[in-house]
C-alpha cells in the first residue's frame, strides 16, 4: 500500500490514487469487514439495512443511496466477503439489489460454513417490500473481472 | 477445571511410565514339548536349531526379555553358522552337490523377527496373566489422563476461535525440554517397533485380546502400531474438535481422517484377515504403499481368487485413475488432508507442532530434491520389481532386486515415513514425511501445480502481514508472500489443511475449487489504490 509514497521517495512523483475505501480489523474473536462508506450518522440521501444472526456473533450494515439504490458500503462481521467482488461492484456502482441478488457470489467463509444469504435477502425483502431473488453463486461472475 | 487438567497429566504419566516399565517385567521360556511344536510347525529343517533353542529357552530360570532375545538370537546364529561352516568345506572340497544340500538347513529371517515370533509364544508373568488390567493402566490410563488434559480446554480457553496464545513459550510446543523428551520418545518406539520388535513384546500382548475379537488372530507388533495410531488419533481428535470447534471445515476433515484410519487402516483389513482373505488398507495408494507391486504381493493377491484380483485391480486404479481425477478437481487435499493416515496423525498427533515446520527458502531447496528424488527411487524399484517378476529374474543390471527392495523398505519406508517422520514431529514440525519424503505427494503435487481446479485464494488487499498463515503452516509454505501480493496459493506441497485461513485474523484465504482459467495469477493484484503495479514496474 506504499507505492505512491515509495514512488515519490524514489524520485518518480505520481498522484495518490487510492481505489474503494476497504479494511479489516478483529475484535476479540469475532472479524470485522468493510468495503465502501458506512459513515457513523446516515447521511441525508442514504438507507441502511442491518441484519444480525440470532447467536449474535454474525451481522451485516448496509449502505445505499434511497433515491438511487446505488451501493455505497458495507460493514461485515463475523461473515467473510470477497475484496474483489466489491471492488467491482463500486467500480460499476451497482444498486443493492444488484448486491443482494449477486450475495453468493460475495461470500468468503470458508467450505462447510453455514450460509446465510437466504435469509439476509429474506429480510431486506420483508422490510423493503422488493422481490429480490437470489442468484446461486457462479464462478464465472466471480473470475469474470479478475481476468 | 485447572485442577483437572493437571490431575490429568498425572495420570497419562502414570499410564506411560507403566507402559514403559512393562518392557522390562515377566519371564520367558517354553517347555520341550512347546519348543518341539514350534520348530514342527515353522517347518525347520536344520538338526542343530533344536538342540540350540533347547540350551536357550527351555529352562526353569527366569529369562527376562531381554536375555531371552540374545538367547535366541545365539541359537540361530549357531544353527545358521554351522551350516555356513558346512557350505564352506563343500566349497573348498568342490562338492557342489553336497554344498547345494546345505541350504535347506539354514534359517532366514531378521534376528529380532525370529525372536519375537518365539518370544509371543513364551511370555509369562504380569502382561499375559493380567492383560486386561494392565491394558487399564496402560492405555486406559494414559486416553483417561489426556482427555482429562484436554477436555477442560473447552471452558479454559473461553470462546471459540482461535486461540494460539503462548504457544512459543510453552516448553513442549517450542522445541522446549518437553517437546525434546517427547521426539526421544518417540524415536525409540519406532525404533523398538521396526527394528527391535522382540523388546516389546509386552505391549504386543496387551493388544491380542482386541485382535483375536477382530480378525481370530494374536496380535502382532504391527498390530499393537494399528491400535495405539488410532488410539492417539482418536485422542488427539478431541482437541481438534474443542479447538477448532467454530470452524466446520476442520471439524469435518478431522472427522474424515479419523474415520479412514480407523475404518480403512485398521478393522477392515483385520476384518478381511478374519475372512481369510489378504490383509489390504483400500486407501493405501501406490507409491505410498512401495510393496503393492513387489513380488510376494503379486503373488498372494493372484492366489487369493476374485478377491485379490479385485485389490489389484482397484490398486492400480486408484494410482493411476482416482489419485489424479480427485486432484483436478479438489487438489491434493483430498488425500493429504482427508484421507491419508500419515497425513490423519499430522493433523492430530502433530497439531500442536505446525509451527515448526522450517519456513526457509533453503528448506523449499531440499524438498524439491529430496521429495522428487524418493520418487525416481520408488519408480525405478518398481519398474525393476515387475521386470523381475514378469521374466523371472531375481537380479537387473547386476543388482538383486531383493537388495533394492530392502534398502528403500529400510531408509525411506522404516527410517524417514517412521522414525524420522512421526518421531521428529516435536522438533521439525508435523509433516517432515509429506514434505520432503512422500512420492504419492509428491505425484500429487505434480498434478495439483500443473493440472488442478484448486487454489487458495487472497482476498485482495485485505492482508496485514500479521505472518500467521506462514507460521501455522505445516508444510512451510510462505503462504504472507501470496496473500500480501493477492496471489493465489498454487503449490505442489499444500496439502490443503485449511489452517492458513483459520488462524488468518483479516479473513484473506480461502481454499477454493474453482476454474482454471487464471488460476495462477502472480500479476493480478488488488491494492489499497488505483496504481497499476506492473505498469509501474515495466516503465522503470
Amino acid at each position: 500500500m506504499g507505492e505512491t509514497v515509495a514512488q515519490t521517495i524514489c524520485g518518480n512523483k505520481i498522484e495518490y490514487k487510492p481505489g474503494h475505501w476497504f479494511n479489516s480489523a478483529k475484535f476479540i474473536d469475532i472479524e470485522y469487514q468493510t468495503y465502501g462508506w458506512v459513515w457513523a450518522q446516515t447521511r441525508e440521501n442514504e438507507a441502511r439495512f442491518y441484519w444480525e444472526h440470532i447467536d449474535g456473533t454474525k451481522c451485516i450494515h448496509l449502505n445505499y443511496d434511497k433515491n438511487i439504490r446505488e451501493f455505497i458500503g458495507i460493514n461485515n462481521f463475523g461473515i467473510r466477503m470477497r475484496h474483489e467482488f466489491f471492488d467491482r461492484i463500486l467500480n460499476e456502482k451497482r444498486t443493492v439489489d444488484y448486491v443482494l441478488e449477486h450475495l453468493a457470489d460475495a461470500n468468503f467463509d470458508p467450505e462447510f460454513y453455514k450460509l446465510h444469504e437466504q435469509e439476509i435477502v429474506a429480510k431486506f425483502n420483508s422490510e423493503n417490500g422488493t422481490n429480490i431473488q437470489l442468484k446461486k453463486k457462479s464462478w464465472k461472475r466471480i473470475f469474470s473481472k479478475s481476468l | 477445571m485447572k485442577l483437572i487438567k493437571q490431575t490429568g497429566i498425572i495420570v497419562f504419566l502414570i499410564g506411560l511410565s507403566i507402559f514403559t516399565a512393562s518392557i522390562f517385567t515377566g519371564s520367558f521360556s517354553l517347555t520341550q514339548s512347546e519348543l518341539d511344536t514350534f520348530i514342527q510347525e515353522k517347518g525347520y529343517k536344520s538338526e542343530v536349531i533344536k538342540v540350540e533353542l533347547t540350551k536357550a529357552i527351555v529352562t526353569e530360570e527366569y529369562l527376562n526379555i531381554f536375555e531371552f532375545s540374545s538367547n535366541v538370537r545365539n541359537a540361530f546364529e549357531e544353527s545358521n553358522k554351522h551350516y555356513d561352516a558346512l557350505i564352506a568345506k563343500y566349497s573348498a572340497e568342490k562338492n557342489w552337490s553336497e554344498k547345494g544340500e546345505q541350504y535347506q538347513y539354514k534359517i532366514s529371517g531378521k534376528p529380532h523377527s525370529l525372536s519375537f515370533t518365539l518370544a509371543k509364544k513364551a511370555g509369562k508373568g504380569f502382561a499375559t496373566e493380567n492383560t486386561g488390567l494392565l491394558w487399564f493402566l496402560t492405555f486406559g490410563f494414559g486416553i483417561i489422563g489426556a482427555l482429562m488434559y484436554i477436555v477442560p480446554d473447552v471452558i479454559l480457553l473461553g470462546k471459540p476461535g482461535i486461540k494460539n496464545n503462548g504457544i512459543f513459550l510453552n516448553a513442549a510446543t517450542n522445541r522446549g525440554w518437553i517437546g525434546w523428551f517427547s521426539f526421544l520418545f518417540l524415536v525409540s518406539f519406532y525404533i523398538l517397533l521396526y527394528f527391535y520388535p522382540d523388546f516389546i513384546v509386552n505391549w504386543v500382548y496387551l493388544v491380542d485380546p482386541i485382535s483375536i475379537s477382530i480378525s481370530g488372530n494374536p496380535a502382532s507388533q504391527w498390530f499393537l502400531y494399528g491400535f495405539l495410531y488410532c488410539t492417539v488419533m482418536t485422542v488427539m481428535a478431541m482437541r481438534m474438535y474443542i479447538k477448532y470447534r467454530h470452524n466446520k471445515y476442520q471439524i469435518l476433515r478431522t472427522t474424515s481422517v479419523l474415520f479412514f484410519q480407523i475404518v480403512f487402516a485398521f478393522l477392515i483389513p483385520e476384518i478381511l484377515v478374519r475372512f481369510e482373505k489378504p490383509w489390504y488398507d483400500f486407501k493405501n495408494a501406490f507409491p505410498l504403499d512401495y510393496d503393492f507391486f513387489f513380488k510376494w504381493n503379486l503373488e498372494e493377491l493372484l492366489s487369493s481368487g476374485g478377491f485379490g484380483l479385485f485389490i489389484l485391480v482397484w490398486g492400480i486404479v486408484l494410482t493411476v485413475v482416482v489419485v489424479p481425477v480427485m486432484v483436478y478437481f479438489f487438489g491434493k487435499r483430498w488425500y493429504c488432508s482427508w484421507v491419508c493416515g500419515c497425513g490423519g496423525l499430522a493433523e492430530t498427533l502433530g497439531d500442536p507442532y505446525r509451527q515448526l515446520s522450517s519456513k526457509t527458502l533453503l528448506s523449499w531447496r531440499f524438498e524439491r530434491i529430496i521429495i522428487h528424488a524418493v520418487l525416481i527411487f520408488v519408480l525405478v524399484m518398481t519398474g525393476f520389481a515387475l521386470y523381475t517378476f514378469f521374466y523371472g529374474a531375481d537380479q537387473v543390471l547386476g543388482i538383486k532386486i531383493q537388495t533394492i527392495q530392502d534398502i528403500y523398505g529400510f531408509l525411506i519406508g522404516s527410517i524417514f515415513a517412521g522414525v524420522i517422520g512421526t518421531g521428529f514431529y516435536p522438533i521439525f514440525g508435523n509433516r517432515v514425511w509429506c514434505r520432503f519424503g512422500c512420492p504419492l505427494a509428491a505425484y500429487l503435487g505434480f498434478v495439483q501445480r500443473f493440472k488442478s481446479r484448486f487454489r487458495i485464494t487472497t482476498n485482495g488487499g485485505q492482508c496485514i502481514s500479521c505472518g500467521n498463515c506462514s507460521t501455522y503452516c505445516e508444510q512451510g509454505i510462505d503462504v504472507r508472500a501470496y496473500a500480501q501480493k493477492g496471489e493465489n496459493i498454487v503449490r505442489s506441497s499444500c496439502v490443503g489443511c485449511g489452517i492458513c485461513s483459520a488462524v488468518c485474523p483479516r479473513g484473506v484465504l480461502k481454499l477454493e475449487n474453482g476454474p482454471e482459467d487464471g488460476r495462477i495469477n502472480p500479476t493480478e493484484i488488488l491494492l489499497g489504490n488505483n496504481v497499476d503495479l506492473m505498469d509501474l514496474i515495466n516503465k522503470k
